[in-house]
């Protein structure tokens, strides 16, 4: 009986693109029964039976760790920002060269005074001292960006969780930074931001082939992997 | 260290009138600020939201356990029991405090037990190393930095790697200017704006203060470079307490710093512990952010290597930063990990 295997591919735009075209490069097709849009896929094969299934970037990260998935690709940064009973039960098997994107702690524009991580903890101070409230902090990265803060001895802020359009908050008052994804920088500009070049690089991340620790035990994952 | 050892410290301290308190095992995490300490905590909300950790330090859960209460008078307590951190098992302190205090005479005894206590569990040679946070702050003081720089510097000095990042910055003079410069551009059309209009909860008037103070009521000197040497010159003394008051006026005066050494910065004058080093260090700072003034440590050599057991120092600031009265105190723990 050959060996099964899930893997888990992004769901949407340039990651799930450049995921393909590993696929596309190693002349494997992945075939549904019900066309593109469909989410679930297999890969023909001779050896192994392989299953694709199509999920947001942090849901495949999530498959990994509660066992329903064997591999994923996903984005480094959200792999480190994941629980760490998560991190601990995935091993990052190769980088990828595509995905590339910084998080950064960023800025409105307007905030001339500010250029550094040193000021950040200042005006957070000011932020308790005369407005009786901590500076507020927008991401969808809270581990990553909170871990980041103690290092940098920021202290007075609170972290405000972002669903979607991080950008978005500094403009709506909601946070005064961001700590957000940066890869060309434009979303950045056009929405009157600027990340902190100098010392607020939390995390420098790429896309990821990542397998479950406990999946390396199986039969034939070494020849799968190495499709990446 | 031994059960045997631990109640035999315990003893020793309720001899010299430190009195039992019993500590709680849980502390509002608002009140942990130091980084080494907040990295590490187990911390659960309860139903209101509010959250709480495991207590990662029992010298801190005993002065605020103490400025909660009305007591004014002078008071000496010791708390032993266990605290908690992710990084390390559970460890085992005890500690010696005395609150309310506001004499050198309490720097001494406090030292004096420290001593005590490491003879009591050992009979190796001890390493006292003595510093002081006051002079360390007295150098920024005189150096001819901006003053938002000697705040920088001060309140990093617990996070070593990030002080001497922050350091070789002021050194190379290399932080803002290049942003400044483009910045300068939008200064001017920001000024034009409505004062009061808020942009992501500031003001216009305060980014622009804030900027105008950077770059013309207190701005970078050329002094940078001269004044990280200096810095990294004092963290570097270490010399017996003996020698300690002339080696720093000698320094002091070198470098042209008006600092008068004053009778405080050495509770001991003179080594007179048997088997004991007496050293004053200017780099003895330990990693968490709680100590105003005198700081110490005691050691023992193992492998060729100093092993801190004790720490201990003064920390009159500690309650009011916290938001609870001001108590002046000074204190020391031993710590070991099960």
């Amino acid at each position: 009986m050959k060996n099964k295997f899930t893997i888990i591919l992004p769901s949407k735009g340039r990651l799930r693109q450049n995921s393909l075209n590993i696929f596309k490069k190693k002349k494997l097709k992945i075939l549904s029964d019900k066309g593109e849009r469909d989410l679930a896929g297999y890969v023909n094969s001779k050896k192994f039976k392989i299953q694709v299934i199509f999920l947001h970037a942090r849901e495949g990260i999530e498959a990994l760790a509660n066992g329903t998935a064997d591999i994923c690709v996903s984005g480094i940064d959200l792999l480190k920002d994941s629980d760490p009973s998560i991190q601990k039960k995935i091993k990052i098997y190769k980088t990828l060269n595509f995905g590339h994107a910084d998080l950064y702690i960023c800025s409105p524009i307007q905030f001339l005074d500010l250029q550094s991580m040193l000021d950040v903890s200042e005006i957070a101070s000011d932020f308790i001292k005369y407005k009786k409230q901590p500076l507020k902090i927008g991401t969808k990265y809270k581990r990553l960006v909170e871990k980041f803060l103690i290092e940098k001895n920021v202290k007075n802020v609170e972290i405000v969780e972002s669903k979607g359009a991080t950008e978005a908050m500094p403009r709506l008052s909601q946070a005064s930074l961001i700590g957000e994804i940066v890869s060309s920088g434009k979303t950045l500009v056009a929405n009157d931001l600027r990340p902190l070049k100098k010392d607020g690089l939390i995390l420098k991340s790429s896309a990821a082939c990542m397998v479950a620790k406990k999946s390396l035990n199986k039969k034939g994952i070494k020849k799968i992997l190495s499709l990446f | 260290m031994k059960s045997k050892n631990f109640s035999k410290i315990i003893k020793a301290l309720n001899s010299k009138g430190f009195k039992n308190v019993e500590l709680d095992p849980v502390i509002e995490t608002k009140y942990i600020r130091g980084v080494n300490l907040k990295k590490y905590l187990f911390t659960f909300n309860d139903d209101k939201g509010v959250s709480f950790s495991l207590r990662p330090d029992l010298s801190l859960m005993s002065l605020i356990q103490f400025s909660k209460t009305k007591n004014y008078n002078k008071q000496k307590i010791t708390y032993s029991g266990e605290s908690y951190r992710k990084n390390k098992n559970i460890r085992s302190q005890i500690g010696w405090e005395i609150y309310n205090s506001n004499n050198q005479k309490d720097d001494y005894e406090v030292i004096n037990n420290s001593v005590a206590v490491f003879k009591k569990i050992t009979k190796k040679k001890g390493y006292l190393k003595i510093g002081n946070l006051e002079l360390f702050s007295s150098v920024l003081n005189q150096l001819q930095i901006p003053n938002r720089w000697k705040q920088r510097l001060m309140s990093n000095i617990w996070n070593k790697k990030y002080f001497y990042e922050i350091l070789s910055r002021l050194e190379t003079n290399k932080d803002d200017e290049d942003e400044i410069e483009v910045d300068k551009k939008l200064f001017y059309k920001m000024k034009k704006l409505d004062p009061n209009q808020i942009v992501a909860g500031r003001s216009i008037k305060e980014i622009l203060t804030r900027f105008d103070l950077k770059i013309n009521k207190d701005p970078r000197t050329p002094e940078g470079k001269k004044s990280a040497k200096i810095i990294k010159r004092f963290l570097n003394i270490k010399c017996s307490i003996e020698k300690a008051p002339k080696i720093l006026g000698d320094f002091f005066n070198k470098n042209k710093l008006n600092i008068k050494i004053a009778n405080n910065y050495f509770p001991i004058k003179k080594n007179k512990i048997k088997n004991f080093s007496v050293e004053f260090c200017a780099s003895e700072i330990p990693d968490v952010q709680i100590y105003s003034s005198l700081v110490f440590s005691v050691s023992f050599k193992s492998k060729n290597k100093l092993t801190k057991i004790i720490n201990g120092g003064r920390f009159n600031n500690l309650s009011s930063s916290l938001g609870l009265r001001p108590c002046k105190a000074v204190g020391a723990a031993i710590s070991f990990i099960q």
